[in-house]
Formats: C-alpha cells, sequence, structure tokens
C-alpha cells in the first residue's frame, strides 16, 4: 500500500524528463540528429537507433576479420610460436583509432548544419519564456552527451572484440584487462578529439566570418574535411610501420598525425612505450582538452555572435554566383549545351551540384574513397623494392587514373538521384516536355565537364613529365574513352533531370548492384590498365582498344534503339516495384 | 489598462533606418491592426515589440516596465505567430505542442487535454502524430495558432495569421480574434488583408517607410481620409500610384515582350 503511494524511478525519471530544461536537452539531441535548418521532409533522415546501429557495425566486422591473425590454432599452422599478441596488434591498433576518428568525425560533417542552433531554433524557441543560457546550456550538453555517446557507439563492438581476437590465445585475465583497459582508452580519446575538432573548426569559422562567408565556405570545408579524412584513412595500412621505426627517426612528420599520438597512448598504457612515444601519448591527453577548450569556446563566441543576433542576420542571405560562373557557362553554351533545356537545366544542376549538402557530401565520399584506394596502389607500386622509372608505366600506375574516374563516375551518377529540394520540381515538371530525350545528353555532358579538364590538365602533363608525350597521349586517350564507355553504361535509362526526382527507395537488388560496381571497378580499373600495359609493350596490339570502344558504342546504341516509349519518357518519381508482378501472359490486341 | 506601449521605436540594420519614431499604445480589450506595402517596416516592428529585435533606439513598455529589463517574464504573458511557419519537421504537430508547452511551464495532464481540444477545434486531430514536415502551409499556420494560444495570454502579437489558411478556418481565426478582444486580451493584427482588418480590428495603425502614417479607431481613419472604406483610405493615404493604371502597364509590357 505505502510502496504505491511512493513514486517509482521510472516515474520519476520521466517526471525530470518533463521538466522545462531536459525537455530542452532532448529536444537539442533531436534536432541534432535530424538536421538543420536545410533538413526538409525529402531529405534523407534516419532515426537516432538506425544510425547508431549502423555506426557500431563496421566495428564489429573488422574485428571479426581479423581472428585468423591471432588465432592459436592460425598460429602454429603458421609456425608461428613466439607470437606476442601486443606487438602484432599495433599496426590494427592503429586502424581501429583511425578508424573511429574518421566515424566520429564523418557524423560531425555530416550534421554540420544542426550542431549549432540556427534560424530555425530562433524562430521557435525565441519567442518563448527561455533565457538565453538555458538554450545555450541545453544544447552544449546535448553536443557533449552526443559526443560521449557517439565514441561509444563507434567503438563499443571493437572495444570488447578486438581484445577477445588479441588475447584470446592466452589465458591470463590482467593480460586481457590491461589490453582492454588501453584499447577502450585511446579509442574513446581519439573519437572524441575527432568530434570535437570538427566541432571546433565550425565554432571558429562561424565566430571568424560573416554570416555570409560562412554561409558560402561552409560547404566547402565540409568537402575539405571529409577529403582529409579519407585520406587519413588512406594512410592507416602505411603508417605503423613508420611508427615502429619512430624512436630511429624523432624527427619524422609522422609524430603529427592525431592517429599517432593515441596510438602512443595506448601503447604507454600497455608499457610498451619508449620516452618518445610517451610524450607523443601526453600530446594525445593535452590535445584532446585542447580541442573540448576550443570547441566550447567557439560555440560560446558563435553562440552570442550568430544566435543571438538571428533576427538581424535574417534580412542578409548569401548572394547569388559570380562573374567566373556565368563567363564559363557562357563558354558552355557557345561549345556544347545547344538546347534551352540543356542551357537551363545544366545551370541548374551544376549549382544543386556545388551548393547542395548532401550531394557535395555524396561526391565527396566517393571521391574520396577513389582518393583511397588510388593512393593505396600508388604506394604499392613507389615501394616496390624493383621500382625505378621505367620506359612504360606499370599497370599499377596507369590504374590510378582509372581509379579516380570510376569513383567520379558513379559518384555523380549516384548523385543525380538525391533529390534537391523536391517540392520545388513543379517547374520541371511545368516546364519540360515530358517527351524529351536529353536528359541523359545532359547528364553526359555534366560528367565530361568535370571529367576531361583534369584528364587534359592533370593526367596527360603528369604522364608527358615521366614517360614522354607519345606514352601519355595514349594513356590519356584510352582514359577518356574508357569514362566516356563508363559514361554511357551508367546512363542508359537514365530519364531524369538530376536531382529532381525522387530518391529511388532500396530495392532487393540493392545489393546485386553493389556487387555490379565491384566487378565493374576490376575490369575498369585493374583489368584496363593490365591491358594497357601489355599493348604499351607492342604498339600493334592498340588495335584491341580501336575495336573494342566501337563495339562498345554500336551495343548501346541498338540496346537503346530496343527501350519502348515508356522507359524513354522523363520521370518526377521513383516508382517502387510492386510486391507481386503480373506476367502478361494474356494473348490479345 | 495599457497591455503594450511602444515609444519613439527605431531600428537601423546598417545605416538606414528600417523603422523610425513608432508609436502607439494597446490597451486590454483592443485589437490593433497594423497595415503597410511591402518594407515598410511591419516585421521589423514586430520583432521588436516580441523583444526579438532590440531596437536601436526607443522602447517596447509592457505594463509601464521596459520589455528588455525581464524578457522571460514578458514571454510568458505574450502568445506570438511568426509570419513564417518555420516547423521543426522531424516533429509531429502534437510533439512540437508538447515541446512548446512543456518549454512554457504548463503540466502534463492539463498540456494534454488542452491540446487534444485545440487540435480538435482546429481540425488537425487525424494528423497529429504526422511529421510537420509533410504538412500543408496552412496547417503549420494552425499548429502555430495552437501554440500561441496554449497558455492563454494576456497579449497576442500576430503576424500574418490567415497566411495559407482555407476559407474555413480563416474564419474561424477571424472571429477568435474578435472573441479575444471581447475577452479583454490585447491583439496587435499585422496583416495585408484589409477587409479583414477593417472586420476585426478596433483601431489601425499604417506604416510607411518606417513611419507612422495614421493611427486612429478603424472608422474614424475612414472618415478622415473621406473615403468610404479601408481599402480606399489605405490606397488614399499609402499609394501615390493609381493601381488600374499600374496594371494596364503591365500589360502593355507584355505586349511588348
Amino acid at each position: 500500500m505505502i510502496a504505491s503511494l511512493i513514486p517509482s524511478p521510472a516515474s520519476k525519471w520521466q517526471q525530470f524528463l518533463g521538466r522545462p530544461f531536459p525537455r530542452l536537452v532532448r529536444h537539442c539531441v533531436d534536432r541534432i540528429f535530424h538536421g538543420g535548418e536545410a533538413s526538409d521532409a525529402d531529405g534523407l533522415d534516419l532515426s537516432i537507433g538506425v544510425v547508431l546501429g549502423l555506426l557500431a557495425l563496421p566495428g564489429i566486422f573488422a574485428s571479426l576479420f581479423l581472428i585468423d591473425k591471432y588465432g592459436s590454432l592460425f598460429q602454429v599452422i603458421r609456425g608461428d610460436l613466439d607470437f606476442d599478441p601486443y606487438k602484432a596488434s599495433l599496426p590494427d591498433e592503429y586502424f581501429f583509432i583511425v578508424f573511429s576518428m574518421v566515424v566520429t568525425a564523418s557524423v560531425a560533417v555530416w550534421k554540420w548544419d544542426s550542431l549549432l542552433p540556427d534560424r530555425r531554433d530562433y524562430n521557435n524557441l525565441a519567442p518563448l519564456p527561455i533565457r538565453s543560457r538555458g538554450f545555450f546550456l541545453a544544447n552544449l550538453l546535448a553536443l557533449l552527451l552526443l559526443t560521449a555517446i557517439l565514441s561509444l557507439d563507434v567503438n563499443a563492438a571493437s572495444i570488447v572484440l578486438f581484445p577477445l581476437v588479441v588475447c584470446g590465445s592466452r589465458t591470463s585475465f590482467a593480460y586481457f584487462a590491461r589490453f582492454l583497459g588501453a584499447h577502450s582508452v585511446s579509442m574513446v580519446l581519439g573519437s572524441i578529439f575527432g568530434f570535437l575538432l570538427v566541432l571546433a573548426i565550425l565554432g571558429v569559422l562561424m565566430t571568424v566570418l560573416p554570416f555570409r562567408a560562412f554561409r558560402k565556405s561552409s560547404l566547402y570545408v565540409r568537402f575539405a574535411i571529409i577529403l582529409f579524412l579519407m585520406t587519413a584513412l588512406s594512410t592507416s595500412f602505411a603508417v605503423p610501420p613508420m611508427i615502429q621505426t619512430l624512436a630511429e627517426h624523432p624527427h619524422s612528420l609522422f609524430r603529427l598525425l592525431p592517429a599517432v599520438w593515441f596510438l602512443a597512448l595506448c601503447q604507454s598504457l600497455l608499457g610498451r612505450a619508449g620516452p618518445l612515444l610517451h610524450s607523443l601519448g601526453r600530446t594525445a591527453l593535452v590535445a584532446t582538452c585542447i580541442a573540448l577548450a576550443c570547441a566550447v569556446a567557439s560555440y560560446a563566441f558563435s553562440y552570442h555572435r550568430c544566435f543571438s543576433r538571428s533576427s538581424e542576420t535574417m534580412v542578409t542571405l548569401p548572394a547569388g554566383g559570380g562573374s567566373v560562373a556565368s563567363w564559363l557557362f557562357a563558354l558552355l553554351d557557345r561549345l556544347i549545351l545547344r538546347s534551352p533545356f540543356e542551357r537551363a537545366s545544366f545551370r541548374f544542376t551544376f549549382r544543386a551540384l556545388v551548393r547542395g549538402p548532401n550531394q557535395a557530401l555524396v561526391i565527396g565520399w566517393f571521391a574520396g574513397l577513389g582518393i583511397v584506394i588510388a593512393s593505396q596502389t600508388l604506394f604499392v607500386a613507389v615501394s616496390a623494392p624493383s621500382h625505378a622509372i621505367e620506359r612504360f608505366p606499370s599497370a599499377e600506375i596507369l590504374s590510378v587514373p582509372l581509379t579516380l574516374a570510376y569513383f567520379l563516375v558513379l559518384g555523380l551518377r549516384c548523385t543525380f538521384d538525391i533529390p534537391a529540394n523536391l517540392r520545388a520540381n513543379w517547374l520541371f515538371r511545368l516546364q519540360i516536355n515530358p517527351k524529351t530525350r536529353e536528359c541523359a545528353s545532359l547528364a553526359r555532358k555534366v560528367v565530361f565537364t568535370l571529367l576531361f579538364p583534369g584528364l587534359i590538365l592533370i593526367c596527360f602533363p603528369l604522364y608527358s613529365y615521366f614517360w614522354g608525350w607519345r606514352t601519355s597521349l595514349i594513356h590519356t586517350a584510352i582514359v577518356a574513352a574508357m569514362c566516356v564507355a563508363l559514361t554511357e553504361v551508367s546512363l542508359t535509362r537514365f530519364r531524369k533531370v538530376p536531382f529532381t526526382c525522387s530518391a529511388p527507395a532500396f530495392k532487393s537488388h540493392a545489393i546485386v548492384a553493389v556487387l555490379v560496381y565491384i566487378f565493374g571497378f576490376f575490369v575498369f580499373s585493374t583489368f584496363t590498365a593490365l591491358a594497357e600495359r601489355w599493348t604499351l609493350d607492342v604498339p600493334i596490339r592498340l588495335l584491341v582498344f580501336v575495336l573494342f570502344f566501337p563495339g562498345i558504342w554500336l551495343a548501346l546504341r541498338e540496346w537503346r534503339r530496343s527501350l519502348t516509349y515508356v522507359d524513354t519518357q522523363i520521370i518526377f518519381e521513383e516508382k517502387s516495384s510492386p510486391a507481386v508482378e503480373g506476367m502478361n501472359l494474356t494473348y490479345g490486341p | 489598462m495599457i497591455a503594450l506601449e511602444a515609444r519613439g521605436l527605431m531600428k537601423c540594420y546598417t545605416t538606414v533606418p528600417a523603422v523610425s519614431d513608432v508609436t502607439f499604445s494597446l490597451s486590454s480589450g483592443q485589437v490593433l491592426g497594423c497595415l503597410g506595402p511591402n518594407g515598410s517596416g511591419k516585421s521589423t516592428t514586430v520583432r521588436m515589440l516580441t523583444g526579438l529585435l532590440e531596437p536601436t533606439r526607443g522602447q517596447v513598455l509592457c505594463g509601464g516596465k521596459n520589455i528588455q529589463s525581464n524578457l522571460v517574464g514578458y514571454r510568458e504573458r505574450l502568445g506570438y505567430v511568426p509570419e513564417e511557419a518555420d516547423l521543426y519537421p522531424f516533429l509531429s504537430g502534437q510533439e512540437y505542442l508538447e515541446l512548446v508547452g512543456t518549454l512554457r511551464g504548463l503540466v502534463a495532464p492539463h498540456l494534454g487535454k488542452k491540446i487534444d481540444a485545440l487540435l480538435e477545434l482546429f481540425s488537425l486531430y487525424p494528423h497529429r502524430h504526422s511529421a510537420t514536415g509533410s504538412y500543408s502551409k496552412g496547417m503549420r499556420q494552425r499548429i502555430l495558432l495552437i501554440a500561441a494560444l496554449l497558455h492563454d495570454p494576456q497579449l497576442l502579437i500576430f503576424d500574418e495569421p490567415l497566411s495559407g489558411l482555407d476559407v474555413t478556418s480563416a474564419l474561424i481565426v477571424k472571429n477568435l480574434i474578435k472573441g479575444l478582444g471581447e475577452r479583454g486580451k490585447a491583439v496587435f493584427y499585422c496583416s495585408h488583408v484589409l477587409e479583414v482588418v477593417e472586420k476585426v480590428c478596433s483601431h489601425v495603425m499604417i506604416l510607411r517607410k518606417g513611419r507612422v502614417l495614421a493611427y486612429a479607431p478603424t472608422s474614424e481613419l475612414q472618415k478622415a481620409a473621406g473615403q468610404p472604406n479601408l481599402e480606399h483610405a489605405f490606397m488614399h493615404l499609402v499609394e501615390g500610384r493609381d493601381p488600374e493604371q499600374t496594371a494596364r502597364d503591365i500589360l502593355q509590357v507584355m505586349d511588348g515582350a
């Protein structure tokens, strides 16, 4: 009887959450996860649980893939009886640290627009009876809470699984516990550092730059951070051997990499660090504290400067493009853009690609992946023992521009499917003749405009410098022809104005599509590079390529002709496939 | 009793004043309509009245005290419907209202009942669990109206509250504003729709280029301007050009295109 009168901890907690300040903190967490001012109903919106689940997944797979390296049975099979798990885990530890930093920093970049309060918050919350410092503290608390949750979530699986995998062959619990402690501390701190660093950059930019300049530069800064993170990930296999010899080269530039500091911290906690690693481990702790201080300070300044004065900045929105862009468009009008549809849609597509946050991030992700693979390939080619500038470049070196081009073309193709403010597509729906067949042509021109300047201005001069202009010309021509073929293949049945159609739903054949992309990468990049290397030795073999490209072109032309009228009509909505599909077996008119 | 008073309000964004020397008072039970062409300073005035914008000069008084001295206390008594229905698209209508109610310090069981009742009356109850991102403009506007009325404020500031509303909802809101005035609430009503202002407001203030051009009871304003209705009075006072002639000019330009 008496027990029923005393409120349970759960109901007390509910009561507490119902109070204004905790409710405000909860709201701030929600608004960070669900996007800021730029978000709308059409955007990709995942629940908090799904996001956290997705972020935790890679840690599980990465840990499980390492079982064969650390399993005692595999050690016996390999004849490695003096196996030292701590020593052997150093490269993997480095990879896990880099990976967790990259993931948490990427989340911060993804949520860039919603980390700090914006105009929508001002519109909704400023007229309510909340003290300005109340909202400031609520959002700060939400940010710190999110940093902690993300850092734990991203590393949750690997914190438990990786030590289990590494120390599984040892019976001592102390051995395992020590590794678990060192690994978890360095991983979580590394993640926190990654997130806070991006937050600090955002806060500083918001504080230092005028509102208009901040809005304009924001996208480019995010793009640069994504590229930097992908490059950092690409070093995760190359750096560990250098760390093992760091004591011999104390002034090596590798000691400036943040991931190296956290690896050094891990080694310090394991009791395996020399004086240099000890000092780098301390740097990790100091850097985390500095990142936290910078993030909080810049948040406070930006809050005071931007949020508290939102009402004043409402009237000054960023201005549009400059004279360089209009000059470039005028030139393209004369060279490649023929119809009014192409001219108008090309401008729209380019602007959406450059200014749309989701589009830029997807392109950044693809470009980053391309850079990671290309740099790994280049690193392997350059660090080979027999490496010297030969008469012709090796297949690995030939594959580098092919790899970059593959990811750029594929990235653009995927980005074209992401809508940019779908509600505004009524303009295209009203203006465009649905029978127009210029969509693929438009998309093709966008891809080529982004691709060919790089080929001509970077690829050709670089290969000319090292291997002479003839080899370079052949290589550039083959890369260009392969890109044209890839673009044509990827744009078959493309019948939409980029960014104006609803996003395709996740389909059952998406996994097959991913496998096709992976297979396509090997054909496009690895196989083509090998074939090209083979033809360079005997020039007559170039005939293979000369015959191959017209063959592809003819096959695609025939396939396009076979498409029905419905398959060529322009679309603004992706229709999901029905659960049950009729087979149209009825014979008749 | 004077509920809200503006004394010599002035706001400069750069060096050019957006609003200059705006003075008026609003008593309890009074509905004051604020009219003016685009760029006349209506929104800036409203933002200063709500405390969202600090005046460069002058002050807004509530109960004789400058609102800036106790902004939180002032906002507890204020209900505000902004011009732009910019809601959080990830929250449902009910969740949004619960958020506003909780932040206003309303307690759970009472708040829930009130929200349900108002959602029902504004025909939003069937859509209460849908995300506001999927709402039409009129539905978002109705959510804002409910949010402004939840805590039964003494002072209401409406900035274009009929924007996007269907005919029935607009009629309900017009009657509601009248009713609020009759119940002793002070209402500041900003609009472009002259006939609504004429029917609903006891007093009218006309702004032009950031200055008060006229401020009087609605009936007196028509008489003073020597015009049969508010539309004509407004055109007489504010617009220097003939709208019919301008329309003809536009048609002529179109012919030449």
